[in-house]
């Protein structure tokens, strides 16, 4: 793959700005049927290596200024072969955390007010923001590796098919989505270790104790072969329109 | 220790993933592979310890290869398409001079979790002639242009793009082995030859 960074052309997908209104995600394989034995039974070998995420945004309300400003900017990169940071949205999916039941859940279950280390907090009294959710990766993993030990903490058990991003100072945020876990290991009350295996496989070598966030993973996104981005507001909709575009992993 | 391991073998008898692999050796080596992503792997021989092969949907397409067999093998290109720059800037200032540089591809099955089963299995060595630029010309503006770059090589023992052709008859047999008629009936073969499935 292209080391990505430094990045010359590139936007942020502000999801509050640009909500879609249905969004498809995937990692498609690359499936080539096999003989066809005389019974019509048939296999397929697949040829994706793994992969890249796809994802096709919909029905994204461009109703206001700021929205319309916004896609309009994020255009301008996509289409100039630039990329953009997309926010995987798997949030509804993420872990759990232990104070709360699963039915229970809250998107939104985030730490808020935190300081400066000097105790100061923002001019408007905010302070930083961070999931109640954490995990880390434990040992070192290499480019290319289909598997992954982390150390969740306080979060339920995870059931499989969670998705999480990593941040390489190289390739950016790439975002994986894992298969069942093969070991879980409880390391103290509040931590629990996991080895999994993930689709599509690390694009990068990464220290022990990378952040794995699985609170908001996101993606290096460009625009898919022959795809635009255009605006198109339409006088009769007092100058809205519903925004459709899509992506796929800057590979 | 047969030329496939059971690994590869018992891997390649269900569904399974599979990947190509293409070697250049050029100085620096240049390593492609069909998958989407980089990928370590290595030849047996050549990098046991596995290189980085580069993914990123480069190679566009693997050609047909014809083994020497009968003293005939073909020329074949290798194309590489949707160059991004920093390969573009690698190649055209400073192209690799890559006349008579061994070509090598092999395949190798993936794990379900997309990595490689031991070493690459070396299907068929080449030798690479030249490489050229391709940029057809778009005929409307929604059209993409498309920049390709082919390698032309050859297979089997011809060296360079002329084949050594090789005729095998009963006259040159005998002039090895003056009593053997193993190639008298050789004229009456016919390559390509379709056998008829059996009635009974």
């Amino acid at each position: 793959m292209n080391a990505l960074f430094p990045l010359d052309n590139w936007a942020h997908w502000n999801i509050d700005l640009l909500p879609p209104g249905s969004y498809e995600l995937d990692v498609p394989g690359a499936m080539l049927e096999s003989p066809r034995s005389l019974s019509g039974r048939r296999r397929v070998a697949d040829l994706s290596g793994g992969g890249f995420w796809s994802v096709a945004i919909d029905g994204v309300p461009i109703q206001t200024h700021d929205a319309m400003l916004a896609w309009n900017r994020i255009a301008k990169v996509l289409s100039s072969g630039g990329i953009v940071i997309l926010p995987i949205l798997t949030g509804i999916m993420a872990p759990v955390p232990l104070n709360r039941s699963a039915q229970d859940r809250n998107l939104w279950d985030e730490i808020d007010g935190i300081a400066f280390s000097d105790g100061a907090l923002f001019s408007d009294g905010s302070g930083f923001v961070q999931s109640s959710v954490s995990a880390r990766l434990a040992g070192d993993h290499v480019i290319g590796a289909g598997t992954v030990t982390f150390d969740l903490v306080n979060a339920q058990p995870l059931r499989g098919g969670e998705t999480f991003s990593l941040f390489s100072p190289v390739q950016g945020f790439r975002a994986h989505r894992m298969d069942d876990w093969d070991a879980m290991t409880t390391i103290d009350a509040a931590t629990t270790r996991y080895t999994a295996a993930i689709q599509p496989p690390l694009s990068d070598d990464f220290a022990d104790g990378s952040i794995v966030d699985f609170h908001h993973p996101r993606s290096m996104m460009q625009l898919a072969p022959n795809e635009r981005m255009p605006l198109a507001p339409g006088t009769g909709d007092w100058w809205t329109f519903k925004g459709s575009v899509k992506l796929v992993e800057a590979v | 220790m047969s030329w496939m391991s059971t690994a590869l073998k018992t891997a390649l008898k269900g569904n399974h993933s599979i990947g190509y692999f293409f070697r250049l050796g050029t100085s620096p080596v240049g390593r492609l592979w069909t998958g989407a992503r980089d990928i370590v792997a290595g030849f047996d021989g050549i990098d046991p310890a596995g290189s980085v092969y580069r993914g990123s949907g480069l190679l566009t397409t693997l050609p047909d290869i014809e083994l020497l067999v009968n003293g005939i093998s073909a020329d074949v290109d290798f194309r590489i398409s949707g160059v991004e720059t920093e390969l573009s800037e690698l190649l055209e200032p400073d192209m690799p001079d890559v006349t008579g540089c061994d070509i090598l591809i092999g395949l190798n099955a993936l794990t379900p979790r997309f990595e490689v089963l031991g070493s690459i299995l070396p299907l068929a060595k080449g030798k690479a002639n030249s490489v050229q630029l391709e940029q057809p010309r778009v005929k409307s503006a929604t059209e993409t242009p498309t920049r390709t770059y082919v390698l032309n090589c050859t297979f089997g023992e011809t060296a360079r793009s002329r084949s050594a052709v090789m005729t095998y008859t009963s006259a040159s047999q005998r002039s090895i082995s003056a009593d053997d008629a193993f190639c008298d009936r050789v004229a009456r073969y016919s390559q390509g030859n379709n056998v008829t499935w059996p009635h009974f």
